[in-house]
């Protein structure tokens, strides 16, 4: 998997959703009545808040986890709080990877049959849902959120704001990283690092390979998929190449820097010094391949969600005991990594029948008693979005070596600063978020591959965004 | 498809007396049933019109536009101008070409071999048959899992049963493939024909079924003649059953050709159009722009530059379906006699434009399938020589020894390919979670275990899938068969004008890739409320099969005899109780067929139950099992298991109706 500051194509799949409406709609009281436990659990002010929506009914759109139990555990906690509010909550499950999932919920709002709530990958699709004008405005809620949770993560503020109004509430973060073998370093007598530039990993990662042990060094694939567009874009803006300017408007890719990045990823491709490091059948992988393969013991190092540490984790993979979590590469550009994460963030969908309540039950997701069953089953995929929420359980910051890898992260400073003046996060673009759909990094990179000199390959590329741009209504 | 003979006017009710001179004015415009027609007609027209036709106009429409954030502003050609310069969709064009062309020439191949092997065949044709169905009946999704797994070059079983055998570097060695172990979908060079070879296991039981049907129908009399005038095994197979059989590989190839040109799915999951954009085909550049970027305009603009092509290849199919009803003859008079010689030339002008266009455009793939092309022809006339060598030796015992030697070496070979996947997705299923992540022994469960069943129906609520996919295949197939039927008698028996217009309109329904269809289509079933409900399956899916469908019908229906519906009006009946009471019972062949066919396609579809239901109590089977790839790891054990699951009750179903398959393709459909 892969992730960039700005965008990434695997679907994070927050919560597992469960099962059935039915579920729910069993779990609707009709008397007073809940039990004590689940009211325990459902903060005082939210229960208050919902007595007058008492018996009305609403709809969840969740994305599928990876793993059925933290689906089940995501069902369960809205089951909770349907119980403790005598509410109906029908959720159902989308899979965002699909690749149709805006277009067919943008079909649903304008139609009026869409869900309530919904959460969604902030850095994939919040920008495109509030480009079609399918949000509601949820400022206040969040305003409430951060006076009694804190902060939320750091790179929510620039995917969920737009014209200084927030569209999105963050709901859970989603753990990204680079994941090393050490026992292959140990074998070799290299001691883990926690940062690393690009040049150093390839050069690791070709130290630890081993084509006749099935040892191979570099995981990664530049085929189309949401890997390989995340592993570029991010190559690039280390390098201090970005697609569009600051401001997301104008295409800005054909520069010096982005030129030599494409060179630098190019070569690790086509020069034969570094074949004994590419695993066999990389340049057909689609984003399920590096996760296989890491899973069977023969990559050295991938780059990917939480998904593969968690199921490595959860299945007691013995790959698991022997991963090594490191946050991103820096590259001659940047000092620190540019990784920012992402958050599942909870959209109310424009026309939503009962918004009201959607927002109630967002307030009540977030929270630590309804996220620990669900990042329990997940480890690293789903871990607090808010400050407060990261101290509200310790199993949160301790629970696993890499959890507090990935708080760090949620509590940069940002902006982070290229040495060339570029600053990330950059606005949200829909030019941008338009060309990586369209393949223009993966393609381009291909051409390299295939021969291509990097300028050219680059140059062609640019003019492909200029028009994509052109054509999202972004003129050049 | 109309009748050659005007069928007579009923003699029940205050009609007006029989003769051409009692026709009414409207009559005279419309033809004499037009009223009849119509009526029959009507559900097929409201189907198509409504779920096919609109969407396609909306989509011309939409063609005009771009989506500026969250406006539709109109930029009139632009989209289509824009494409000239569009180096992706020039790919995708040449590609889509590429792998279409190759695709229908091996599974005419292959089919006419399965075909003819399992014909001459005298025992245990069912349940060859119903094997031999199976690609066709596995889920998309998990065709294209189970080939990835099984192509993959390091654990992929088809690199490592290659390299024991020492195949594989002999293969390295002819230059065939560039390198040992190959990278299937991985390199540039062999990720197309690897794709070709995923569509042609697919396809091929399609084409041995039809064949099989109009093997059938080449009169056995035609055979003996030839015998008795001397021709060789070879000599009648040239000049017997190639022609007897022209028509159905013309029907069937341009049919197939449609569909496989606007084929989406299978390469999205195999490769995603990857390496690079070697396999991406046109609908995919059109997805990308429709869906992915959210350029509707963009997208259908892709899809309608193409509409010429598929128009004609649709064009030529209603031509061809036209000759069915014999009303050549008549025509032939007329004609000059060059023209008929241009006639007799076209097929091989086309071929020759063909196979010079596909060796312009992929060199490599070009010769590589001729030599494999060139093995198969080779071996095949080699056995064939043996055969009549021992024959004319008068060897009969050793002729029949060697021929049925071969026949059952190539059968063996037919089945290893076509249940090879299978076989993997078999045992794949007993395979403990751990095997299946570590890619150990992967022909073979170390330990065997119920694990992944069991899984299975803990994690997913497969009987609900299974419920949900039989009521919707149920349904849906009980509407494409009334207005099938409906709309087949109306074609071969009711004089009408418009008949060929009719059907041309009707075809124009494979024009639009399911890719670019189903968002129009999900947006006018929105405003109908008919989302996230059955209904909205059970009402789009027969549109896939109506055309299809209507074409066999009406062929069936045409060669019933006449004189029994005129018995039936002479003793008294109207038109509709002769049809219901004569023509129908005789035509349980073609209903069953038909029934077949749009079962099949309802149990396989997955793109349309993936966007028109959100809600999991609804779900299909394919849909369902596509929702076990939850993010970016692909449960492979329990999508076996599932698979199993759900193919096991469609063969069986197959190989005890296949029978009544191939008749329903024979009688007149097929014929020449």
């Amino acid at each position: 998997m892969e992730d960039s500051p700005l965008w990434s194509r695997r679907g994070f799949l927050g919560m597992g959703v469960g099962v059935l409406g039915a579920a729910g709609l069993a779990a609707c009281g009709g008397t007073s009545e809940a039990p004590p436990r689940a009211q325990a659990e459902v903060p005082k002010e939210l229960l208050d808040a919902a007595a007058s929506m008492k018996g009305s009914s609403m709809g969840v759109l969740s994305q599928k986890l990876y793993s059925t139990a933290a689906n089940e555990a995501l069902d369960s906690s809205i089951k909770k709080f349907a119980d403790a509010t005598g509410t109906k909550i029908e959720n159902s499950l989308v899979q965002a990877d699909a690749g149709d999932v805006v277009a067919k919920i943008d079909a649903e709002v304008k139609g009026g049959v869409a869900r309530d709530l919904a959460f969604m990958t902030d850095s994939r699709f919040v920008a495109q849902f509030q480009a079609l004008g399918d949000l509601e405005d949820v400022t206040d809620i969040v305003q409430a959120l951060t006076a009694k949770y804190g902060e939320p993560s750091a790179e929510a503020k620039n995917f969920c704001v737009f014209d200084g109004k927030w569209f999105a509430i963050p709901y859970h973060f989603i753990g990204i990283g680079s994941f090393l073998r050490k026992d292959w370093m140990q074998d070799k007598g290299i001691a883990p690092k926690d940062i690393y530039t690009w040049e150093e990993l390839r050069d690791l990662c070709l130290a630890i390979s081993d084509p006749g042990k099935r040892r191979f060094g570099w995981g990664m694939t530049l085929n189309r998929s949401g890997d390989g567009n995340g592993i570029i874009e991010a190559l690039i803006n280390s390098y201090g190449g970005a697609i569009a300017s600051n401001d997301g408007r104008k295409v800005t890719f054909d520069s010096p820097e982005t030129v030599q990045a494409v060179t630098f990823l190019g070569d690790i491709y086509t020069n034969p010094k570094f074949k004994p490091m590419l695993p066999p059948g990389v340049a057909s992988w689609t984003d399920t391949g590096n996760n296989e393969n890491w899973l069977a013991g023969i990559l050295g190092y991938t780059r990917n969600s939480f998904s593969v540490y968690a199921d490595s984790k959860t299945k007691k993979n013995p790959v698991y005991e022997k991963t090594h979590v490191f946050p991103d590469c820096i590259g001659p550009a940047t000092d620190k990594p540019l990784l920012l994460g992402q958050s599942q963030g909870f959209v109310v969908f424009k026309g939503a029948k009962n918004a009201a309540l959607a927002k109630l039950l967002a307030q009540y997701m977030i929270t630590a008693p309804a996220l620990l069953g669900v990042a329990k089953e997940a480890p690293g995929l789903a871990m607090p979005a808010w400050d407060k929420v990261w101290d509200a359980d310790p199993f949160f910051t301790s629970g696993d070596p890499a959890f507090p890898i990935l708080r760090k992260i949620t509590q940069q400073q940002l902006p982070l600063s290229t040495k060339n003046g570029l600053t990330f996060p950059q606005k949200a673009s829909a030019g941008q978020q338009a060309v990586v759909a369209a393949y223009v990094l993966t393609d381009m990179m291909q051409q390299v591959i295939q021969g291509a000199a990097p300028a050219k390959a680059v140059s062609a590329a640019h003019a492909k965004m200029v028009q994509i741009f052109t054509q999202q209504g972004l003129p050049q | 498809m109309t009748a050659i003979r005007p069928a007579p006017v009923p003699v029940t009710g205050a009609s007006p007396p029989p003769g051409p001179g009692s026709l009414t004015a409207t009559q005279r415009r419309l033809g004499r049933d037009w009223r009849l027609a119509a009526l029959f007609l009507a559900p097929t027209a409201v189907l198509v019109g409504v779920l096919v036709l609109l969407p396609i106009a909306r989509s011309v429409v939409t063609s005009t536009t771009e989506r500026h954030g969250s406006d539709s502003v109109f930029v009139g050609l632009g989209n289509y101008l824009a494409l000239v310069g569009d180096q992706q969709f020039r790919t995708g064009v040449v590609n889509s070409f590429v792998f279409t062309a190759y695709a229908e020439v091996f599974k005419v191949v292959l089919g006419l071999s399965a075909a003819l092997l399992l014909h001459h065949r005298r025992r245990g044709r069912a349940l060859l048959t119903g094997l031999l169905l199976v690609p066709w009946v596995v889920p998309t999704v998990v065709t294209a899992f189970s080939w990835r797994s099984l192509l993959d070059p390091i654990f992929g079983s088809v690199n490592t049963l290659l390299t024991d055998s020492g195949i594989g570097p002999l293969l390295a060695s002819a230059h065939l493939v560039d390198s040992w172990p190959a990278g299937w979908l991985s390199d540039a060079s062999l990720a197309m024909p690897s794709v070709i070879l995923v569509n042609v296991w697919k396809g091929v039981p399609f084409f041995t079924v039809c064949f099989l049907a109009g093997l059938k129908a080449i009169p056995a009399d035609q055979y003996e003649a030839a015998t008795i005038d001397g021709a060789s095994a070879w000599q009648r197979f040239a000049h017997v059953t190639l022609p007897g059989l022209r028509h159905v590989i013309t029907v069937t190839v341009t049919l197939s050709s449609i569909w496989t040109f606007n084929n989406f799915d299978l390469i999205w999951l195999l490769t995603q159009g990857g390496p690079g954009d070697v396999t991406a085909p046109y609908v995919l550049v059109a997805y990308s722009k429709a869906i992915l970027q959210l350029q509707y305009g963009a997208g259908a603009a892709v899809t309608l530059v193409m509409l010429p092509i598929i128009g004609g290849l649709v064009f030529f199919l209603v031509r061809l379906l036209r000759e069915d009803s014999g009303s050549g003859p008549a025509r032939h008079r007329e004609r000059a006699p060059w023209i008929a010689t241009a006639r007799k030339a076209l097929p091989w002008v086309i071929a020759a434009t063909v196979t010079g266009l596909l060796a312009w455009a992929s060199p490599e793939i070009f010769w590589k399938a001729a030599v494999v092309l060139g093995v198969i022809m080779l071996v095949a006339a080699a056995v064939g020589r043996v055969v009549s060598g021992f024959q004319a030796r008068g060897g009969r015992r050793a002729s029949s020894v060697v021929s049925g030697l071969g026949s059952g070496v190539a059968l063996a070979g037919l089945l290893v390919f076509v249940l090879g996947p299978l076989y993997w997705i078999s045992v794949t299923a007993f395979k403990s979670e751990s095997q299946v992540v570590t890619r150990d022994h992967d022909l073979w469960p170390t330990p065997w275990t119920l694990e992944q069943f069991g899984a299975l129906f803990t994690n997913q609520p497969f009987g609900r899938w299974y419920l949900n996919t039989l009521l919707v295949s149920a349904a849906s197939t009980a509407v494409a068969l009334l207005c099938a039927v409906l709309g087949g008698y109306a074609l071969a028996r009711l004089r009408f004008r418009g008949t060929q217009g009719f059907t041309v309109t009707v075809l124009l329904t494979y024009v639009m890739p399911g890719a670019l269809l189903f968002i129009p289509l999900y947006q006018l079933l929105i405003g109908v409320r008919l989302t996230d409900s059955l209904w909205s399956l059970v009402v789009t899916y027969p549109t896939f099969t109506l055309p299809f469908a209507t074409w066999l019908l009406s062929g069936y229906f045409a060669s019933i005899p006449l004189e029994l519906e005129e018995a039936a009006l002479v003793d008294g009946c109207t038109r509709v109780q002769a049809f219901r009471r004569v023509v129908l019972p005789l035509a349980k062949p073609g209903l069953l067929a038909v029934a077949l066919f749009t079962l099949t396609n309802a149990w396989n579809e997955f793109l349309f139950a993936f966007v028109f239901i959100t809600k999991d109590e609804y779900k299909t089977l394919p849909v369902g099992m596509q929702s076990m790839i939850a993010g970016d790891v692909v449960p492979q054990g329990q999508l076996a298991a599932a698979s199993l699951l759900v193919s096991i009750p469609v063969v069986i179903m197959y190989a005890l109706g296949q029978r009544f398959l191939t008749e329903g393709l024979t009688a007149g459909a097929v014929k020449g």
